[in-house]
C-alpha cells in the first residue's frame, strides 16, 4: 500500500479503535499534525490513542465527517444552511454527559467549528431559565450556604437563588 | 467494531462535572450567554450568576457595569452610572388610569415608579407640597460593618438615604408669561455622585457608595424660535416644544444667577427627556447619572405642577 492512505485508526480512551478518514482528521489540529508528522500505512503498529472515551468519539468523528468535505472544498449557501440543520439535531443529546464529553473533546482536540457549537448549545440551554431550572439541566449542586444566600440576596435586593 | 462503554464514572464527580468546567470553557459559555441576550431584565445571565461559586465568580468577570458595557444587567445596574460615550436609550410610558410610570429599556418594563409594595423597590421620590421641590431616596441595606456596629446580628432592614434634591424654578413661567406662551421651565439639581463603582462587579459587597461632592445638573436653556414663536432644544432625534421636554447639563460649581445662558452651547447632555407620543416618552441618560436617578428626574417633571398655569 501507498503512504497516501484514506483513513487512520485511532483508539479512544476506552481502548476502542475507530476509523477515521484523513479528510475528516484534519478538522483536528492535534490529529492534523500528527498526520504530517507520520507516516501511516497499513503495516504502521503504532496506532494513536485519543484521550476522549469511546461514546463521545464516536460522535466527534461523526461531525467530523460530516463537516469535512465542506471544510476542505468550500461549499454554497445552501450547503450550509443544511448543515446549521444537521448542527442542531446532531447537538441534541444528553447534557450532563455526552454535551459536557463533546466540548472537552473539541477543547483538547482544537476543533473551533465543534467547540463554538457546543458552547452555543450550552448557552443556549440557559436562555430564559431560572437558576434552579439551570442546576437540574446541568446537574449542578448549590453550593452556597444558607447565610450566603441571605448576605447575597440583602446586598443584591432581586437576586434569587431558585 | 465492539463499543465497549467503559464502567460508569465516579459519581461524584460526575456530578460536579459541570460545576468544575475549567474556566476557560466556562467563560467561553457564559460569555456566549451574555452576547445572545441583550434585553432587561436578562434573566439567563443573572441566573448563571447564583448557580453556584464557581459560575459566579465568572459571570462576575464577564459582566461589565453598564458605563463601560452600555447595558444593564443585574439590578444593582439601575443604580450604577450610564456609559460616557453612548447614552441608554429608555423610555417611560405612563398609563393614565393607575398614574403609574413604567420604564422600558426594549419591549419589557423594567421598572416602575418606585411602589413601596413592589418586590423591585429601590428608592422613592418624595415632593413638597408645592411641587417644585423634589427629594429622591435610595433604598440600602446597611453595610455588614455598620450592622455590626449598630450591634446586633439580626437581620437589618434597608434604610432610606437621600441622593439628591431637584428644584423647579417657577418664576420663570411669569416671567415670561407675556409671551402668551408657556416658558420653559427651568430646573437645578443636586445629585450624590456614586463612589467610582469597580469596573466589575466583582466587589464582595454591593452596597453603593456616594462620592461626598454632589454632581450639580441644571436644565439647557431652550431656544427661542421668533419664526414659530416657541421654545425649543435640539434633541437628538427630534425638535420638539420645549415645554414638557427638557435637557439636562452639568453646572458649574461657581453660578448661581440664573440668567447667564447662552454660553454653554456645546456641553454635553448628561439626561434628555422628550415626549414622542401621547403616553410615551424617551429617556436618554449617560454617565455620571444611573437609571435610577435619571428616571427620578423625569417623574418629577411629570408631578412638578407650574404654580401660574
Amino acid at each position: 500500500m501507498s503512504s497516501s492512505v484514506e483513513a487512520i485508526t485511532v483508539l479512544s480512551s476506552d481502548g476502542d479503535e475507530f476509523k477515521i478518514t484523513v479528510s475528516a482528521a484534519k478538522l483536528s489540529k492535534p490529529l492534523n499534525w500528527m498526520l504530517e508528522d507520520v507516516c501511516f500505512s497499513d503495516d504502521c503498529d503504532e496506532v494513536p490513542t485519543i484521550e476522549v472515551n469511546s461514546k463521545t468519539l464516536v460522535k466527534v468523528i461523526e461531525y467530523c465527517e460530516k463537516h469535512a468535505p465542506r471544510a476542505n472544498s468550500g461549499a454554497s449557501d445552501s450547503d450550509a444552511e443544511e448543515l446549521k440543520k444537521w448542527d442542531i439535531e446532531f447537538m441534541k443529546m444528553d447534557v450532563k454527559d455526552i454535551l459536557f464529553h463533546i466540548l472537552m473533546a473539541a477543547n483538547y482536540l482544537h476543533m473551533e467549528g465543534l467547540y463554538d457549537l457546543a458552547c452555543q448549545t450550552a448557552a443556549d440551554l440557559m436562555k430564559g431559565m431560572t437558576v434552579s431550572q439551570i442546576r437540574k439541566i446541568f446537574h449542578i449542586k448549590n453550593d452556597f450556604s444558607s447565610e450566603e444566600q441571605e448576605q447575597l440576596r440583602r446586598q443584591h435586593p432581586g437576586c434569587s437563588f431558585d | 467494531m465492539s463499543l465497549r462503554i467503559n464502567g460508569v464514572d465516579d459519581n461524584e464527580e460526575q456530578e460536579r462535572r459541570w460545576e468544575n468546567l475549567p474556566r476557560e470553557l466556562l467563560w467561553d459559555i457564559i460569555k456566549r450567554v451574555e452576547e445572545t441576550e441583550t434585553c432587561w431584565p436578562s434573566r439567563s445571565i443573572l441566573s448563571c450568576a447564583s448557580v453556584c461559586k464557581s459560575w459566579r465568580t465568572i459571570t462576575k468577570e464577564i459582566v461589565k457595569s453598564p458605563e463601560l458595557s452600555g447595558r444593564l444587567t443585574f439590578p444593582i445596574s439601575l443604580k450604577q452610572p450610564g456609559p460616557i460615550d453612548f447614552p441608554i436609550q429608555c423610555y417611560i410610558k405612563r398609563n393614565r388610569e393607575t398614574s403609574t410610570y413604567l420604564l422600558y429599556l426594549g419591549p419589557e418594563p423594567f421598572a416602575d415608579d418606585f411602589r413601596r409594595t413592589s418586590k423591585t423597590y429601590i428608592g422613592k421620590l418624595r415632593s413638597n407640597f408645592l411641587d417644585y421641590k423634589f427629594n429622591i431616596y435610595d433604598r440600602q441595606y446597611p453595610s455588614q460593618d455598620e450592622a455590626a456596629a449598630a450591634g446586633g446580628n439580626k437581620v437589618s432592614s434597608p434604610r432610606k438615604y437621600k441622593v439628591g434634591t431637584i428644584k423647579y424654578k417657577n418664576y420663570t413661567i411669569h416671567k415670561y408669561r407675556f409671551h402668551s406662551i408657556k416658558g420653559p421651565r427651568k430646573m437645578k439639581c443636586l445629585m450624590k455622585m456614586m463612589m467610582n463603582y469597580s469596573t466589575t462587579t466583582s466587589s464582595n459587597n454591593n452596597k453603593v457608595d456616594y462620592h461626598q461632592h454632589p454632581l450639580k445638573l441644571k436644565s439647557k436653556v431652550p431656544i427661542w424660535d421668533e419664526e414659530c414663536q416657541h421654545w425649543h432644544l435640539n434633541f437628538r432625534h427630534y425638535d420638539t416644544l420645549a415645554f414638557d421636554n427638557f435637557q439636562l447639563v452639568s453646572a458649574a460649581d461657581d453660578e448661581d444667577d440664573d440668567d447667564e445662558d447662552e454660553e454653554e452651547e456645546e456641553e454635553k447632555i448628561i439626561l434628555e427627556f422628550a415626549k414622542i407620543e401621547e403616553d410615551v416618552f424617551i429617556m436618554d441618560y449617560c454617565y455620571p447619572l444611573s437609571a435610577f436617578q435619571a428616571f427620578a428626574l423625569c417623574l418629577s417633571n411629570f408631578d412638578a405642577k407650574p404654580i401660574s398655569d
